[in-house]
């Protein structure tokens, strides 16, 4: 059964649901004094209610843009914008959710959901809201235990419900699933699916697995270190739901791997001579990005 | 269209199938009411004051030869109650205090740490010979600095109505130092607590603020009783104002240090929630800051006891400090050591109450980190 | 400084570990009040000498003390002295845990702790006078009646000037512990608390009475050096350590002999005296000021008269209830005071001291005098330091 896409909407909120990154790029000064230049002249659009990924291996600059898509930080130079705003800050429109929950341990599970509500002060107007994403995301029955006591992934859905409760245009992840095992991450995957199909919430999803963009975006960015820089952007046309172990699913993972292994390499004997543990072989490159042995002795 | 309402499929089908561990209340309650067995440990007191008062009656005193009446009276109080309640231990049991059983929970719970203390108490009988055998009855060591228990039992109960010569006795320099102590605490970690927020989250304010923290306050409570008495035209308000300089300054020292060490995620996650100024300073910044401001509060406890003999000497009227200065000028060291003692009551009733307070504030902090 | 969230405290404050503390705060001072600690006195020092050690505070009237080391009277006396300065907070408890031997000091400041145990002597009478009561110069007392009603600073409770006020207080029918209201002070803030106007009178010991009438500030309501009966009663005499005193009879005597030969010089010579203290360094002070204070206390040895200043003073603070009733007075003051070889009345009446040509004040001055010197502008006084 097919699922469909999110419903289209007024042309006013999609404007804002968009964001836009044109020719950004990120200098900063590394503790040793060195010049690092996390980001390189990055231009991107992302439409409304898109479920976007940003690949690439570490040091490609996808956390960082990331966060000055938060407004956290500003960039070296260029703009960035979020429809017809520049963002300029952090905002209540751009959710955020980190890799560590990074919940309030002093506040209950109910009340760090409904933090976003008390800082914008609307609290009483829309308290019962809090009582929804609650059973959204299925800890009812915890919404008074402490963050200490909560496991990883329940942790990260009370993180998913606060980034939530704003009801935020756009939802930004950096790599929200990275720190759960496997079969969490693969249920997480399916809930977050949900949330965005239910909501249409914009999504980007900064993530080092491959088959977790796959799975889950209907485009691919894909970055490459040194400097930070937009490689190439994959449009991903398969159908929903997606089969991990489908044919199109894996020759797409095969081209993927392909496209960073020889770009980080052209990138690399361009720039410095090849480094000790980089990667020689899309084999390598695979155990580098956490795929684990691959079923690529099976692709066709 | 699903709408906002669908629940998220999770591993657990129905609710049986939950993680076991229950969202406990994190106050826990009392252990389950059971009763103890029959120990004879619980004499132990009983028998320590047998010990103590055979050794206050037979062993001749050296010391002077006109003991008092109250420390074997008081030794025969402990034998007796001791063995009473080594009879009825098994009545006693931890009770959780309601509205309406409070006096009735209280005792109860009392006698019950009576009986599980009974070692210690016993231990603290036997002390109280040691003393005597030390000083009343062997003379160690010399007087008027070391007096026996008797001394010290007597003038409890001679001072307590009055010290001599119409002025006030131990009952009221205790109401007067505890008065003193509280409004002193409690000016005093207010304006540290603010202060430190205040110059933890303003770069401008920590530039000026520090160097000002760091020369005032390691400054000794005697050097400034000239300035309190320009100051303030009232002895009360001089002595708080003593008391409370030397809370505010590791109160304020440590909650410095517990904002400038919240974790700068909690604050980035706040910004993104829409978070103004205000709820990142008070809801954010203070909360991560509490388990660092409690250790300032508890410091600033311990400093305001030693000041509090200081603050006492700038014209107050009553006060165990202004007591234990008088006592000094006669050199009766029994009133120095009563004194003493009551102080070291408070102390620990005022600690124990500020520990209950942070395991009631602080219930969020994980068992392993707590202290 | 980065305590991290949830930095460990051990439960260290417990209230015994507190009373430790405490006792020991208020014990710091005595470890901490003398500048030098030798060891035991009185042994025979290579030069034929008995050792002894005598502490002093640094006061204008412990010029016999300054007097005696620097005339060489404890020399002649076959002594060698080591002098011990210390703090006024823990004085008797330095002299009498031994941190040294002898000195002399106010009387009423040691009845009480005798009675409570302390192991001192009196052994002879220094000097009359040097507590006082007295009230704003521009206030409306006058007399001691006049206090009934008001509120008086006093060093402490149980100190001499306290007990010198409620003496005087007592004669003259104000009931000490109901008509009047007593607050506690440090002794160099009483004339703060004065101007302040946070008491209406205090009672005072030297050197402060002389500061606060040399700053125009006070009249006197009760002098003890002038007024009968305290004006022959002795306010300071010698004090030696019991256990030095048990063990070295002689050399007790001997200082005692030096110390009383010393206050006969002072009393002849006052200007010479107040020079030495100063020149050489034991006290700060202006000389003249230090001349007129000394002169204002009466000098005039005697063992008589110390006898008579213990016992008497025991009855009155019986009577005034500073003592416990069951106290019997001559045990307490057969325990105070000791008779010594060779120091009599009649030793001392006949004993020639030096009389200086400059030693002694030109006629007519007095203090009111030398207050006038001292607040002229211009003029320098390390004592007020305040013009």
């Amino acid at each position: 059964m097919a699922e469909h896409a999110p419903a289209p909407r007024s042309p006013a909120r999609d404007d804002a649901s968009s964001l836009r990154v044109v020719d950004v790029c990120k200098h900063f000064v590394a503790p040793d004094g060195s010049d690092v230049h996390a980001l390189e002249a990055c231009s991107l659009t992302v439409a409304a209610g898109e479920m976007v990924a940003l690949v690439g291996p570490s040091g490609c600059g996808k956390s960082t843009l990331l966060r000055l898509l938060t407004g956290l930080d500003r960039p070296t130079s260029g703009e960035l914008w979020a429809g017809s705003e520049r963002i300029e800050g952090p905002s209540a429109e751009r959710g955020l959710v980190f890799q560590d929950p990074n919940l309030f341990p002093w506040l209950t599970v109910r009340k760090n959901i409904q933090s976003g509500l008390v800082a914008r002060g609307v609290l009483r107007e829309k308290r019962h809201e809090v009582d929804a994403f609650l059973r959204l995301v299925g800890l009812e029955p915890f919404a008074d235990a402490y963050p200490h006591q909560l496991s990883g992934g329940m942790a990260q859905r009370v993180a998913l419900a606060r980034a939530l409760v704003n009801h935020p245009r756009v939802l930004l992840l950096d790599e929200p699933l990275g720190a759960l095992d496997a079969f969490t991450r693969m249920r997480m995957q399916d809930e977050v699916l949900r949330l965005w199909r239910a909501r249409g919430t914009t999504m980007l999803l900064v993530t080092h697995d491959i088959d977790e963009a796959i799975y889950m975006c209907d485009r691919i960015v894909l970055m490459t270190p040194r400097p930070g820089r937009i490689e190439r952007v994959i449009d991903v046309t398969l159908d929903r739901p997606r089969q991990r172990n489908s044919a199109d699913f894996l020759a797409l993972r095969a081209e993927i791997l392909e496209e960073l292994h020889f770009a980080g390499q052209a990138g690399t004997d361009a720039a410095t001579g090849p480094q000790a543990g980089e990667p020689r072989t899309p084999e390598e490159l695979a155990r580098q990005l956490s795929l684990g042995a691959g079923p690529d002795a099976e692709a066709p | 269209m699903p709408t906002l309402d669908m629940p998220l499929r999770t591993m657990a089908h129905n609710p049986a199938q939950l993680p076991a561990t229950p969202p406990a209340r994190a106050t826990a309650a009392p252990p389950p009411a059971r009763a103890g067995r029959f120990a004879p440990a619980a004499f132990a007191p009983s028998a320590a004051a047998a010990v103590a008062w055979a050794v206050h009656y037979w062993v001749p005193s050296h010391q002077t030869d006109k003991p008092t009446h109250i420390y074997p009276k008081f030794l025969l109080i402990v034998l007796v109650a001791g063995v009473v309640l080594g009879l009825t231990q098994r009545l006693w049991r931890r009770v959780k205090p309601t509205a309406w059983n409070f006096p009735l929970a209280f005792a109860s719970n009392l006698l019950h740490w009576a009986v599980a203390s009974a070692p210690v108490l016993a231990a603290g009988v036997l002390l109280l010979c040691a003393w005597d055998l030390v000083t009343l009855k062997l003379a160690l060591v010399p007087l008027p600095y070391f007096p026996g228990p008797d001394a010290v039992f007597q003038t409890l109960v001679n001072d307590w109505r009055s010290a001599g010569l119409g002025q006030p006795g131990l009952a009221e320099c205790m109401t007067s130092s505890l008065a003193l102590l509280l409004s002193g605490y409690a000016v005093g970690s207010v304006l540290g607590i603010a202060f430190g927020l205040l110059i933890g989250w303003f770069p401008v304010a920590r530039y000026w603020g520090v160097p000002v923290m760091k020369l005032v306050g390691p400054i000794p409570a005697t050097a400034l009783i000239p300035m309190a008495l320009m100051l303030f035209r009232n002895p009360t308000l001089s002595a708080v104002w003593l008391i409370a300089l030397a809370v505010w300054f590791p109160v304020a020292m440590l909650t410095l240090s517990g904002v400038m060490n919240v974790r700068a995620s909690y604050l980035d996650v706040a910004r993104t929630l829409g978070a103004g100024q205000g709820y990142l300073v008070f809801r954010v910044a203070l909360p991560a800051a509490l388990p660092n401001i409690f250790v300032g509060l508890f410091m600033g406890m311990g400093t305001s006891f030693l000041t509090l003999v200081v603050a006492e000497g700038v014209g107050v009227q009553a006060g165990l400090g202004w007591y234990i200065d008088w006592a000094r000028a006669y050199s009766d060291y029994a009133k120095v050591y009563a004194a003493l003692i009551i102080m070291a009551a408070y102390f620990s009733t005022i600690m124990t109450l500020l520990f209950r307070v942070r395991d009631h504030v602080l219930v969020w902090q994980k068992g392993v980190i707590k202290w | 400084m980065a305590l991290t969230q949830g930095a460990i405290m051990p439960r260290t404050f417990t209230p015994i570990r507190l009373a430790a503390l405490l006792a020991a705060a208020l014990a710091l001072p005595l470890l901490t009040s003398c500048d030098r600690d030798a060891g035991p006195g009185a042994a025979a020092g290579s030069n034929g000498l008995t050792k002894i050690r005598v502490g002093y505070i640094g006061l204008t009237c412990e010029a016999p003390i300054f007097t005696a080391v620097e005339k060489g009277f404890f020399k002649e006396e076959g002594l060698d002295v080591e002098l011990v300065r210390c703090q006024w907070a823990t004085y008797k408890d330095a002299l009498a845990l031994g941190r040294f031997d002898v000195t002399h000091h106010l009387v009423m400041y040691f009845l009480k702790p005798i009675e409570q145990g302390l192991d001192v002597k009196f052994t002879g009478g220094i000097h009359r006078g040097c507590l006082r009561v007295q009230a704003a110069a521009k206030g409306d007392i006058l007399t001691v009646k006049d206090l009934k009603g008001k509120t008086i600073g006093v060093p402490g409770l149980g100190t001499p000037p306290f007990m010198f006020a409620t003496r005087v207080m007592a004669a003259n029918g104000v009931d000490p512990s109901r008509d009047v209201k007593w607050r506690v002070y440090p002794a160099g803030e009483l004339g703060l608390a004065l101007d302040r106007g946070l008491v209406d009178a205090v009672a005072d010991s030297e050197p402060i009475g002389s500061l606060l009438l040399a700053d125009g500030k006070v009249r006197n309501v009760a002098d003890q050096a002038k007024d009968a009966p305290y004006k022959d009663e002795y306010c300071c005499a010698v004090l030696v350590n019991g256990k030095f005193y048990e063990k070295n009879p002689r050399a007790t005597a001997a200082a005692t002999r030096a110390l009383l030969k010393a206050a006969k010089w002072v009393n002849t010579n006052p200007a010479a005296a107040a020079r030495l203290s100063v020149e050489k360094k034991y006290i700060a002070s202006n000389v003249n000021m230090n001349a007129v204070a000394i002169s204002n206390l009466d000098y005039a040895p005697s063992i008589a008269g110390a006898e008579k200043a213990v016992t008497q003073s025991a009855y009155d603070m019986k009577e005034a209830g500073m003592l416990a009733p069951q106290t019997d007075l001559s045990a307490l003051a057969a325990k105070a005071f000791v008779h010594l070889d060779g120091v009599t009345d009649e030793w001392l009446n006949g004993l020639q001291v030096e009389k200086l040509a400059d030693g002694q004040l030109p006629p007519g001055e007095d203090i009111r005098q030398y207050a006038q010197l001292l607040l002229a502008p211009g003029q320098k006084n390390c004592c007020i330091g305040r013009k």
